[in-house]
């Protein structure tokens, strides 16, 4: 019967897939058709000819809400001042871009940069004009988040939020309304603890990206986030467990949660250390139960100052 | 199962398990104040329905001047009760009863953004007085002038799993007993056995209190030139039980770990969108460790032992010596570790001053630059370190006593470099490079200096005589030597100085160049390649002098000193990996994400690292409409590594060659996930998900058994053919192998299926009311077994050590390949379901008045039942538990 139902699978995942990609391409080029009449400089992020800004009060004659949600929000600045960080800002045209040819046109959608239908290259270059100046969001165009679509506007609401970092929803659960598999891991009983409040996804994950796999964050002296709370692992010891400190933390730990205690990538500490010390159990290390737990005997097992084998 | 509360002579900690205190709140009167608060709210609820319809539980806020001020508190308590494993419960959850301040909010906001002192300001908290985990939240702004975030939190962090570090040596086999239902050689009887310590709790107990600040200040943030402060503490202490030697010699620690950093920034504007920052960090870190014998020992009934701080002698199964192992007081020294006396102490202080220097520009439109470069010099010292042991340690055969001093220090010296590029071709085509470089090391010295004492030869050594010098060296414990010790001029107590001088550094650098297209907003894809080095270099060496000691503590000439080098050796891995991934999105509501990594390394510098990678991951998101969501996602990670092909060098197999698992190590792990969030009419909303994660390995390994135990039948496999790359035993490591033992391949084979989900209802049947119910469940299985590498069929058990057959539970079968009695230990976290159950109420009581109560009830069920006593097999107490948690609340908003 599997025999049989293996290959109808594949055909059935090949179609499916060839059918999504002629619906996506037909769909991209029915949206390039509906775009041409659009001006070029109301196409991309880049600014165009400042006489072409008709300034944020006349958006607000007709976006009346939309004006009262920025006056309350971080980007009233835009508004207030005319420059920001030495760049010049123009009110609500500083993001949506220069308002004349909507107005002129009677409210024409088409005629300004309206961020609902934009491809997330656009929206990205329209945020990071201002937001590249910070740390914390200079890596965003390289990160794996923008690589895979997901841009500014994906997680933050300029008009419609009040949450800190005008996030869409609270972070933790904004984060899990698409890393599924990481709430499940935080669900488990051996965790950190992210459900409970106490730390979030951002104090380990830069979600604006870094160059660290993972999108993690780091030491200052580029050593893993983990050591940020942990610093008692971090060392530098006289006997480093090398792999601590070459592979990670990760190759023996799961990082968000896990059904095994001290959030071991396994149930015992033998079938965790037996992955790289195979050799050991060869001589003298028989798995009888008094030996199946090796940190039994060498306890300070992340590195040591007094001990070659991490004894003490 | 029978409310314990505390099942373990370890007092819990205060404050838990039982109600103490100012902390604890009487169960009774929490009851009645939850009626009483009840019945006024639901009484309230009702009366003020009817004349507002408005939900005015979360009122505007007032006006205070110039600033919007809300604020609300949320007072209340909980209730906790638990059957079953109370270690468990504060190990996994660890709320306990008592009232709490369970939160509290403070906003102001200017109304024209130009307040006094500040525009706006934010202070929240959560879970003080009592709570595991609390946390105070403070921000403060003024537009152009500063920007400050205040964070303080607490975590206390309790572990006491029992299988975890336990050895369960205090089986009856392992004490010299035929079996369970008579008393033992060892003079410890049956009920002893089953009351002992070690299977109670985790010998590597925890209970420690973080404290954690962070604390950042920016001053004129919109300004062309912006400066940064900052400084963080985390402060970490209380007791971290460890042992020494195995677990024999039980140790606790009262460990104090601090860390402080400062850091100091500037941003600066010189050009049109380009920012250069420079930051000074300065990290200081202390941990103060002070070990002594674990008194708790003593609740251990050690039959004719006595003495202040007796540890536990053991017998060390494949010790060789028959017979007695405790009788009147005598150790047999050959087999058995025991303190009468142990404390350690050292401080560790650390400092890593780092200096980083970064740019962002985007002054050419196309091109957007990132680029940094740090250097960092850490420095690290033990200070006061002193070692003093006085009993027996069986692994070395015949030392009875030591003391180690030596200061150690190690540098960490670590320069870094990093740089992103991403050229905009085209609308469409973007090209991006991002490269990182690092080099670190971290050489280390430690000049031991070592007196050792040994008993003499062939003689008991009385552990319960007075704790004297039994080196009789001036200075060590400054008492006359007593006992049995050894004192003569041929005794073999010495004075061992050592030096040790070690090196670990890694030099990286990896480049990811990525092409990206982007032609719409339905579709874009990336393709890249990725390809790393890295050097990672170690060294070692020791270098050792033996200075005996005579009669009368008079020094003797000093040995030739030894030396014990591994040479500086550096590790060369090329890593290439192909990038790709692409985001659909047919329609608006759907979006669609793939991406894959295939990584290959032409070398490895840990077997748990996979040579050969394959990640694959897939994401769907649907929309159906305002109302209603569906997501899916795959997470894929194959992995092995080929390390058995080059186990004794290049064209020597670990295993005989057609041997099954020639392989090597593999691995996958393997995520599936569903979720859906509903909210079809205002009033209920719904979310549901569920993950199924399968983590398997096979990992091969040359293991050590006795030629007899494979019996009639089971032809043993083929040796394993290498010898190299194993280690080395001194001659009194007394679990060498003996006579007739042979090394042979064999597979450990480990699987875990995790089944996780959880399901959320939340209802408004009326205006003020809001009621929602939860449930979550994770449920694992799998196993840990141990397979014949040349077969690949599982290790078939005739008889145990104790003569047991047919087998007992976890030593299945028959003709065990291991020497030890109890191949497989209990599947604990292996096999358990995890429930959570929640439901809560919330109801508006008055303007700004809202009552919460809520249930919660927490199940820890272990799958494989009560293994406390079955057949001759004692593991552990059953560590499931059953806990209701009640908490009421009021809170006031206004």
């Amino acid at each position: 019967m599997r025999q049989i139902l293996k290959p109808i699978f594949r055909w059935a995942v090949l179609i499916g897939v060839l059918l999504l990609a002629a619906t996506t391409i037909m769909a991209a080029k029915r949206d390039s058709n509906a775009k041409k009449d659009a001006p070029a400089d109301q196409k991309d992020a880049l600014p165009a000819d400042p006489s072409q800004y008709v300034g944020s009060d006349t958006c607000k004659g007709c976006h009346e809400d939309a004006g009262k949600s920025i006056d309350a929000s971080p980007h009233f600045r835009v508004g207030v001042s005319k420059k920001i960080r030495g760049e010049e800002v123009h009110g609500c045209e500083s993001c949506h871009g220069p308002g004349a040819a909507h107005v002129a046109g009677g409210g024409d959608k088409t005629k300004i940069f309206n961020f609902k239908g934009a491809k997330p290259e656009q929206i990205t270059r329209r945020c990071m004009t201002c937001h590249e100046a910070n740390l914390e969001q200079r890596e965003f165009v390289r990160s794996t988040h923008n690589e895979n679509g997901i841009t500014c506007t994906s997680c933050h609401s300029v008009h419609h939020s009040t949450l800190e970092h005008q996030l869409v929803k609270k972070q933790t659960a904004l984060c899990f309304s698409c890393h599924a598999e990481q709430k499940a891991d935080f669900q488990k009983p051996f965790h950190h603890r992210v459900e409970e409040g106490l730390i979030q996804c951002g104090d380990c994950h830069n979600p604006h990206g870094t160059l660290r796999a993972s999108q993690l964050r780091s030491t200052p002296d580029q050593d893993m986030v983990c050591f940020k709370c942990h610093s008692d692992k971090r060392g530098p010891f006289v006997f480093e467990h090398e792999p601590v400190k070459v592979e990670g933390c990760t190759a023996c730990h799961f990082p968000h949660g896990s059904t095994n205690p001290r959030m071991l990538t396994t149930a015992r500490t033998n079938s965790l250390c037996l992955q790289c010390h195979a050799a050991t159990a060869a001589i003298g290390h028989t798995q009888n139960t008094r030996l199946q737990q090796c940190i039994a005997c060498h306890s300070n097992i992340h590195g040591s100052n007094l001990s070659n084998v991490f004894f003490k | 199962m029978a409310n314990t509360k505390q099942n373990s002579p370890r007092p819990l900690p205060y404050g838990r398990g039982r109600l103490q205190g100012s902390r604890c709140m009487s169960k009774r009167y929490f009851i009645v104040l939850a009626l009483l608060v009840s019945s006024l709210a639901m009484g309230q609820s009702k009366a003020v329905q009817e004349e507002d319809n408005d939900n005015d539980s979360d009122p505007r806020g007032r006006i205070w001047g110039n600033y919007t001020v809300q604020q609300s508190i949320e007072l209340g308590g909980r209730i906790t009760e638990n059957s079953g494993n109370q270690q468990m419960y504060d190990t996994l959850v660890n709320l306990q009863s008592g009232p709490r301040l369970l939160g509290q909010e403070l906003s102001m906001r200017s109304m024209n953004h130009n307040g006094s002192l500040f525009d706006n300001l934010y202070l929240s908290s959560f879970g003080l007085g009592g709570d595991p985990n609390d946390m105070v939240r403070l921000r403060i702004e003024k537009n152009k002038w500063y920007n400050f975030v205040g964070l303080y939190r607490r975590d206390q962090n309790y572990f006491d799993y029992n299988l975890f570090a336990n050895p369960m040596t205090l089986n009856p086999g392992n004490l010299n007993c035929s079996s369970a239902t008579v008393a033992c050689t060892s003079g410890l009887s049956v009920s002893q056995l089953q009351s002992s310590y070690f299977f109670i709790n985790s010998p590597h107990f925890q209970d420690t209190t973080r404290n954690m600040g962070d604390f950042n200040l920016t001053l004129f943030p919109q300004s062309a030139i912006r400066v940064r402060l900052g400084f963080s503490r985390n402060d970490n202490k209380g007791t971290v039980d460890s042992s020494l030697e195995d677990v024999n010699i039980d140790l606790t620690n009262q460990m104090h770990m601090r860390s402080d950093r400062w850091s100091f920034g500037v941003d600066v504007r010189p050009f049109k969108r380009t920012t250069i920052s420079f930051d000074q960090f300065f990290e200081h870190d202390k941990v103060d460790n002070a070990y002594v014998d674990n008194p708790l020992n003593l609740t251990f009934p050690l039959g004719t032992i006595s003495g202040p701080n007796v540890s536990l002698p053991l017998y060390f199964p494949p010790c060789t010596v028959s017979g007695t192992l405790i009788s009147g007081g005598v150790l047999n020294a050959g087999c058995g570790t025991g303190a009468f006396n142990y404390s350690r102490s050292d401080n560790v202080r650390s400092s890593f001053p780092t200096s980083q220097l970064s740019l962002r520009s985007n002054y050419f439109r196309k091109l957007d630059i990132t680029a940094s470069g740090s250097y960092s010099s850490g420095y690290s010292k033990v200070l006061n370190y002193n070692d003093l042991f006085y009993g027996a340690i069986g692994r070395a055969g015949t030392e009875s006593a030591y003391q180690v001093t030596g200061p150690a220090s190690t540098d960490r010296v670590s320069g870094n470099a990093d740089l992103g590029l991403t050229y905009h071709i085209t609308k469409s085509w973007s090209i991006s490079d991002k490269f990182r470089w690092l080099d670190w090391r971290d050489p280390g010295a430690f000049y031991q200096s070592t007196v050792d004492c040994y008993f003499a030869s062939g003689a008991p050594a009385v552990l319960s005589s007075p704790i004297g010098n039994p080196c009789g060296i001036a200075g060590l414990l400054g008492i006359t030597p007593t006992g049995n010790v050894a004192t003569t001029a041929t005794g073999p107590n010495a004075n061992v100085l050592a030096a040790y001088s070690t090196l670990e550094g890694e030099r990286t650098f990896f480049n990811t160049t990525t092409l990206s297209w982007s032609p719409s907003r339905r579709i874009s894809a990336y393709i890249g390649y990725r390809y790393g080095r890295r050097e990672l270099t170690t060294f070692y060496q020791a270098t050792t002098t033996d200075t005996p000691v005579v009669a009368g503590g008079l020094v003797g000439v000093p040995g030739v000193p030894t030396t014990a080098t591994l040479p500086l050796s550096t590790a060369r891995i090329n890593e290439h990996t192909a990038l790709g991934g692409v985001v659909l999105r047919p329609v608006d509501k759907w979006r669609i994400n793939a991406d894959v990594e295939l990584t290959y390394a032409d070398n490895a510098f840990a077997q748990i690292v996979p040579r050969h990678e394959e990640r694959v991951r897939a994401n769907s998101v649907y929309k159906l409409n305002r109302w209603a969501s569906v997501n899916a996602a795959v997470h894929i990670i194959e992995s092995r590594n080929d390390w058995a092909e080059n186990f004794g060098g290049p064209g020597v197999n670990l295993f005989p060659t057609g041997d099954y698992p020639a392989y090597g190590t593999h691995s996958h792990d393997r995520y599936y996930s569903l979720g859906a969030t509903l909210g079809p009419i205002r009033r209920v909303s719904f979310d549901f998900g569920w993950t199924y994660m399968d983590q398997k390995f096979n990992i091969p390994a040359c293991m050590l058994v006795a030629s007899s135990v494979f019996g009639a039948g089971n032809a043993a496999p083929t040796a394993c053919p290498v010898t190299t790359n194993q280690p080395t035993l001194p001659a009194t490591f007394n679990i060498q192998p003996q006579a007739g033992d042979v090394d042979v391949p064999v597979i450990q084979a480990y699987q875990e299926n995790t089944n996780t989900a959880y399901a959320n209802l939340t209802f408004r049947p009326m205006h003020r009311v809001t009621l929602n119910l939860g449930y979550e469940i994770t449920s694992t299985s799998g196993y840990d077994n141990w397979l014949r590498g040349d077969t690949g069929s599982p290790l078939l058990v005739l008889g145990d050590q104790f003569g047991n057959a047919p087998a007992v539970p976890h030593n299945p079968g028959a003709g065990s390949l291991f020497l030890g009695p109890f191949p497989n230990q209990p599947s604990g976290s292996q096999d358990f379901n995890w429930h959570k159950v929640n439901a809560g109420i919330a109801v508006n009581v008055a303007k700004g008045l809202t009552f919460k109560g809520n249930y919660a009830y927490y199940d820890y069920n272990e799958k494989e039942g009560n293994l406390l006593i079955t057949g001759n097999q004692l593991v552990a107490l059953p560590r499931d538990f059953h806990t209701n948690v009640g908490t009421v609340s009021l809170k006031y908003s206004f």
